[in-house]
């Protein structure tokens, strides 16, 4: 796992050092400011940031850094990065937390029903219905539901929390134990900012739901029609077993193979921030922070936000690979 | 046939399917009748309707599967005509059955004793614990060495000869009247196929069920069977005790089946075979449906479909030239010796 | 499973009508961006500006809307040649300071503090800050490294070795330096604090007015305990010019102002600010205040229909989305302070990949294409100014005739600008380079930075004039990232720079010395051959360079003398062609009814909470 993650790192570094020292100057100068900064003092920025240095030097002194667990600091963050990542993550989690169950949940079931009432209407339905999902750019389908359910009901705004449930958040009788929104409300036993904090969570979970449950649901009911398709759920059907039983016992786990690969990859990207839907609700997110360093060739949070993704993806396909194992029996080292 | 009551009587048994080609009359009017502890062997190639017989006796055709005619009597019901419930009971409980391709007849997630409990615990009211001893002594029953250990593996822990032999403790668990063997030794290899048919018949002297024996090969008939019946395009074209059959066949599509293997005291430069292949389902000839394969065939067999035609007690075929066959097996017996 | 959601729809409904508290005590403002930093000599954009405007406060502050009219704030006067508390020099300003006023943590204000926050600034000055406009009227320089290199006689570099110590023989050096030359600049002398100026400089008001947030008043007390300069002239230098990230200053504040700053969220891109109950004047209206960074467009338009937003930023673009709406005030047309203007590079860089063949060949430009003062006249009237504001700004916009905002001394109305003309334009460009440049015709690239869509359609409308006046005109014109374009900007690269100033400070000396003086922010990126023109006597001068008409129109203490020069200047720089001012953006504001008590200053960063408050 280190390996690879120097590797990556050292590749991205690479990249943005071929850009040269006066294009990586540009993060340390705000557009609106570049009217009113001077040829000097843009090479004295140079220097002070160390963007003269060659690349060995550069990464060598990033990597010993990191050792120390200093990620340097962020400029799209204003913080150190490690903190900016830090202070972050619990949005993020958050969001990807209450966003599994029903995506996987109700992505899964559908495809599993229409593998069931294979070319039925039901099946037809349901294929529409995903076909839609995959068209309907989310940012679009974001837009509109702030538009239908926020202006006029109020009922999934944008943002993390409403400024009154965020003024009782930030002052000094509230605990934030856990920098979870909903735990923590749960735990100062403030079940009005609970709603509050789930209100604003639902908006960009329908968002992205639509899209994810087009992908899991064909998944699944390929997955599972072929599994139907097998001499094991004849045989099980030869024993006297009722249909149901035939489905929920014996097809679904085999089904589930493939779609954990997809799920597995869903809740990855899940972890990792999800930028689009953390622009259009103003929620905060690691999705928004690593893109807007990309284009800012923030170079130290470009770094910080690739080594969190990396491990995010290592351990999470750790965890995808564990769960073939616990499904098929066959894949089990032992 | 023994003087018991026979427990299963199918008559006139047809069962077609809906295809987008049209409709193809997977069996079309089959008779038979089995008795208790008796084991019946359904002969015939690929596309004889061999496994849509039983498949049919099981209700367990594809959706697209339906029986138009005919009825399936066993202990006196009507098999074609019970609800799903009533179905389910039998299913597994009174009529077992064994497929023919054990690597993929069993869940690869279930280990052997979960897939075997799971059969009896549905129908017999046991309790885990117990079920699970059950099915560890049937493992031991079916000659699984070390059956305590074997109880929790996976199927692609055991070898395909392993695996059959628990499939066959599975269809023996509650105790069926009959078993139903769908080609189970034709994935196997030689030594094996021994092995299992000999299991086969110490359990049948065990438990005393009746067996239908499906296959197309017929070294595995003569060992296994007390009757057969030759199926060809859907129909009954030879049937009756089998002694009898291998003494005197009287079908030249039967004859022809036991021409075809080699056999180590003739020396022949080739090996006879039945010329052509089976006529897909839509597109058998008129008249009798082996006319067009048949050494025998005249323009009569072309244009007439012969009927079931007696030739002794219990023996039956269903063809225009039965006593050219006499003659010809006379004349290769004779040239044989 | 549908019967949940059923139930949960109405449980839904039900609570969200009654989760939305109205608070009237509370403003919110969706805004783009966030504060750089709050360290007010290291801040230089707007947002930040706004919060310090807020949070610190300074000598004296402009009256209302007037960006010409004082009123004492810290100080209990504005001096004046009358009240006696300016010389007749216009070089010694006087500013007795107010008793008792306190800071956010109750340290009581001081003259001391006052002293200590000029001359931090000065010893702060950090690259591209905005403490060289205090250099400037204090000392007639621009930072404090040009200064130490000459009173000590030796380069920066050497002065110090590698871990930023003085060399043990520079060091005396040093310490006198600040004694002599950065310590009588700002002493206290009594209760009061006095600023000496070795010359008149008009506009030193105005950077010290509230608005100029490097102006505000600092705790000394706080900032020692922070670290910070102890205000001694041992050491200075290891004070000077830090990282922003390493001031401590970056996200905390202790100032006098009406409003102290709760907690600077950067996750979540919101400022929090709190009524400072302790304000020496009547507390403000308002308790709090959440200034919140929302980059997209629609997000903000949803907050303001739903009232969760009070104020929001609106692009002109968006004018007719918000004139929809009810329950909110639409303001157009406000006045600003920053123009964009067109300028042309008289000395293209040799390696630019912008001028084509880099010949008088038609495939290209020469690389000292704009010195040729036809050429610029052509180009100046080959832009449709009017259509672009109509078209891009909605109208929202003023076509001024020279870098100079509409409100600002020295703004002439009468003074004719240019218009688009294809006549004219035709007859410069034919008498341009000798009659050849309109034969062979030329081919440029204009750049603007991606996203920048007002650029991107001024050069697009240049670009489509030119075609039309002579189809051997030929411009292309391309969008860059952002680090491309300061890259072109900064190596000389680019053939004509689109950039905008909006003013430091409301004075004209603030644009016509940043544009038109060769040693000007932007008159330095035109290369040699203008820095030449601009030193050359001119006749409209009497004789005068340009450079010099600039400089005396600055310290000229009659504000009527300065008018008239600054028009003379004007009309030099129309006639030659020196710069093409393309609009003077007007301002757009939409905020919910209920606010009240806004009144504009358009030299003010964002709002002034202090004046807000919300009622039906």
């Amino acid at each position: 796992m280190p390996l690879v993650l120097i590797g990556v790192t050292l590749i991205v570094f690479s990249m943005m050092q071929i850009l040269g020292p006066d294009k990586l100057l540009s993060a340390y100068v705000d557009a609106n400011k570049l009217d009113k900064i001077s040829i000097e003092e843009m090479e004295q920025l140079k220097d002070k940031y160390g963007l003269n240095d060659p690349l060995p030097i550069r990464y060598g002194k990033w990597l010993g850094n990191l050792v120390k667990g200093d990620l340097g600091w962020s400029i799209v963050g204003k913080e150190p990065v490690t903190q900016a990542i830090i202070h972050r993550l619990p949005y993020t989690i958050e969001l990807a937390l209450y966003a599994l169950i029903p995506i996987l949940g109700i992505g899964i079931w559908l495809g599993i029903k229409a593998a069931i009432h294979h070319n039925s209407w039901i099946d037809q339905l349901i294929r529409i219905f995903a076909l839609v999902g995959w068209s309907l750019p989310d940012f679009v389908f974001g837009l509109v539901i702030i538009l239908f359910f926020y202006v006029g009901v109020n009922w999934f705004p944008p943002q993390n929390l409403s400024n009154w449930a965020e003024t009782i958040v930030r002052s000094a009788e509230y605990h934030q134990y856990t920098k979870f929104l909903t735990i923590d409300a749960i735990l100062n036993l403030r079940f009005d900012i609970f709603w509050d904090a789930l209100r604003h969570i639902i908006g960009p979970i329908i968002t992205m739901s639509w899209l994810w449950w087009a992908y899991l649901l064909r998944i699944t009911r390929s997955s599972m029609l072929e599994v139907l398709r097998k001499d094991y759920i004849r045989t099980a059907r030869a024993k006297g077993l009722a249909e149901k039983e035939v489905i929920n016992k014996h097809a679904k786990k085999n089904a589930m193979i493939p779609v954990v690969t997809v799920a597995g990859n869903m809740v990855i990207g899940l972890f990792m921030g999800v930028i689009i839907v953390e622009s259009i609700f103003n929620r905060t997110g690691i999705g928004r922070f690593a893109a807007r360093a990309a284009q800012q060739l923030d170079y130290a949070s470009i770094m910080g936000s690739l080594l969190f993704s990396s491990v995010i993806l290592i351990v999470g396909n750790l965890i995808i690979d564990i769960s073939y194992a616990l499904i098929d029996p066959r894949i089990r080292l032992e | 046939m023994s003087d018991k009551e026979p427990i299963l009587k199918v008559k006139n048994l047809k069962t077609y399917f809906k295809t987008e080609d049209g409709i193809v009359k997977a069996v079309n009017g089959i008779d038979f009748d089995l008795c208790p502890g008796e084991t019946l062997a359904i002969v015939g190639e690929s596309g004889s309707g061999k496994s849509v017989t039983s498949l049919s006796i099981m209700r367990l055709l594809d959706t697209n599967g339906y029986i138009p005619e005919g009825e399936i009597i066993y202990k006196g019901k009507n098999v074609t005509k019970m609800s799903d419930s009533e179905m389910r009971s039998v299913r597994g409980n009174e009529i077992a059955m064994i497929f023919q391709e054990p690597m993929t007849a069993l869940n690869p997630v279930f280990t052997i004793g979960e897939q075997i409990t799971e059969a009896i615990t549905l129908h017999m009211k046991m309790n885990e614990e117990d079920a699970k001893t059950r099915a560890v002594d049937l493992l031991r029953k079916v000659g699984i060495p070390e059956p305590e250990k074997r109880v929790d593996q996976y199927p692609h822990e055991l070898s395909g000869g392993m695996r059959q032999r628990a499939m066959i403790a599975m269809a023996l668990s509650c105790n069926p009247s009959i078993l139903i063997a769908d080609e189970p030794t034709t994935a196997l290899d030689v030594t094996i196929q021994a092995q299992i048919l000999e299991l086969m018949k110490d359990l049948q002297k065990e438990f005393g069920m009746a067996i239908i024996f499906i296959t197309h090969d017929l070294g595995v008939v003569a060992e296994m069977s007390d009757r057969a019946i030759v199926m060809y395009g859907g129909e009954t074209v030879e049937q009756g005790d089998i002694v009898n059959i291998y003494k005197n066949p009287r079908h030249p599509y039967t004859w022809g089946l036991m021409n075809s293997i080699p056999r180590i005291d003739i020396d022949t430069e080739r090996l006879w075979a039945i010329p052509g292949v089976v006529p897909s389902p839509l597109n058998f000839p008129k008249g009798c449906k082996f006319s067009n394969r048949c050494f025998l065939a005249s323009d009569k067999c072309k244009t007439d479909h012969p009927g079931l035609e007696t030739i002794e007690n219990d023996h039956f075929s269903r063809c225009w030239h039965i006593d050219k066959l006499v003659e010809e097996v006379k004349k290769v017996r004779a040239g044989d010796k | 499973m549908k019967k949940l959601i059923f139930v949960f729809l109405v449980v839904f409904a039900v609570v969200s009508v009654f989760s939305e508290v109205v608070n009237p005590d509370t403003f919110f403002y969706a805004t783009i961006g966030e504060p750089d930093t709050l360290d007010p000599h290291y801040a230089y954009d707007t947002a930040s500006g706004e919060v310090l405007y807020n949070v610190y406060e300074n000598l004296i502050a402009y009256d209302g809307g007037s960006m010409a009219d004082f009123v004492p704030l810290l100080s209990t006067a504005v001096p004046s040649v009358e009240n006696g508390y300016l010389n007749d020099d216009g070089t010694v300003y006087v500013f007795p300071i107010r008793k008792g006023v306190t800071f956010h943590n109750g340290d009581p204000l001081t003259p001391e503090d006052v002293e200590y926050s000029f001359e931090r600034a000065l010893v702060f000055s950090p690259a591209a800050g905005p403490t060289w406009m205090l250099f400037e009227p204090l000392f007639g320089t621009h930072d404090i490294e040009s200064m130490v290199e000459e009173y000590v006689g030796a380069a920066w570099g050497d002065i110090f070795d590698a871990d930023m110590n003085p060399k043990s023989e520079y060091k005396q050096a040093l310490i006198d330096f600040f004694n002599d030359v950065i310590d009588p600049a700002v002493e206290v002398e009594g209760d009061t604090v006095v600023f000496r100026l070795p010359k008149a400089f008009g506009p030193f008001m105005n950077i010290l007015s509230q608005s100029s947030h490097w102006s505000g008043i600092l705790d000394k007390e706080w900032c020692e305990g922070l670290g910070l300069w102890d205000g001694n002239a041992d050491g200075w230098w290891k004070h000077h010019d830090w990282k922003k990230e390493d001031s401590p200053l970056y996200a905390q504040t202790n100032g006098t102002g009406p409003f102290k700053l709760v907690s600077w969220d950067r996750a979540q891109q919101k400022v929090f600010l709190e009524r400072n109950d302790n304000y020496w004047r009547e507390p403000a209206k308002l308790k709090q205040i959440v200034i919140a960074g929302i980059d997209e467009w629609s997000t903000r338009f949803a907050m303001l229909q739903s009232g969760e937003a009070d104020l929001i930023t609106t692009p002109a673009e968006y004018l007719p989305q918000v004139e929809e709406l009810a329950n909110v005030t639409v303001m157009s047309g406000l006045p600003t302070v920053n123009i964009t203007a067109l300028s042309f590079n008289w000395e293209i860089k040799p390696e630019s990949k912008y001028v084509g063949s880099g010949k008088l060949d038609g495939e290209g430009v020469p690389l000292n294409f704009f010195t040729d003062e036809n050429v610029r006249l052509g180009f100046a009237y080959a832009f449709n100014y009017q259509e672009f504001i109509d078209d891009t700004l909605n109208g929202l916009g003023i076509n001024v005739p020279t870098v100079l905002p509409e409100g600002f001394l020295g703004y002439d109305g009468e003074l004719e600008g240019y218009h688009l003309d294809f006549d004219k334009a035709t007859n410069y460009f034919k008498r341009a380079f000798r009659g050849q440049l309109w034969q062979k015709g030329f081919k440029m690239t204009i750049l603007y930075n991606t996203g920048n869509s007002s650029r991107q359609r001024s050069a697009e409308i240049l670009r489509d004039n030119l075609a039309k006046i002579n189809p051997k005109f030929k411009v292309e014109v391309a969008g860059v990232q952002w680090p491309s374009y300061l890259d072109a900007r900064k190596n000389g690269t680019m053939p004509v720079y689109i950039i905008g100033w909006l003013a430091d400070y409301p004075d004209p000396h603030n644009f016509i010395f940043t544009y038109y003086h060769s040693s000007g922010d932007y008159g330095k990126f035109y290369g040699e051959a203008f820095d030449a023109f601009a030193r050359r006597p001119q006749p409209e001068f009497g004789g005068r360079s340009l450079n010099k008409m600039i400089e005396l129109a600055s310290v000229d203490p009659d504000p009527k003398m300065r008018q008239k020069l600054y028009v003379q200047i004007q009309e030099f720089v129309l006639d030659h062609g020196l710069s093409m001012a393309l609009y003077q953006p007007l301002g757009l504001r939409a905020q919910r009814s209920w606010v009240k008590g806004y009144y504009r200053n358009p030299i003010r960063p964002g709002e002034d909470y202090y004046s807000l408050s919300k009622s039906e």
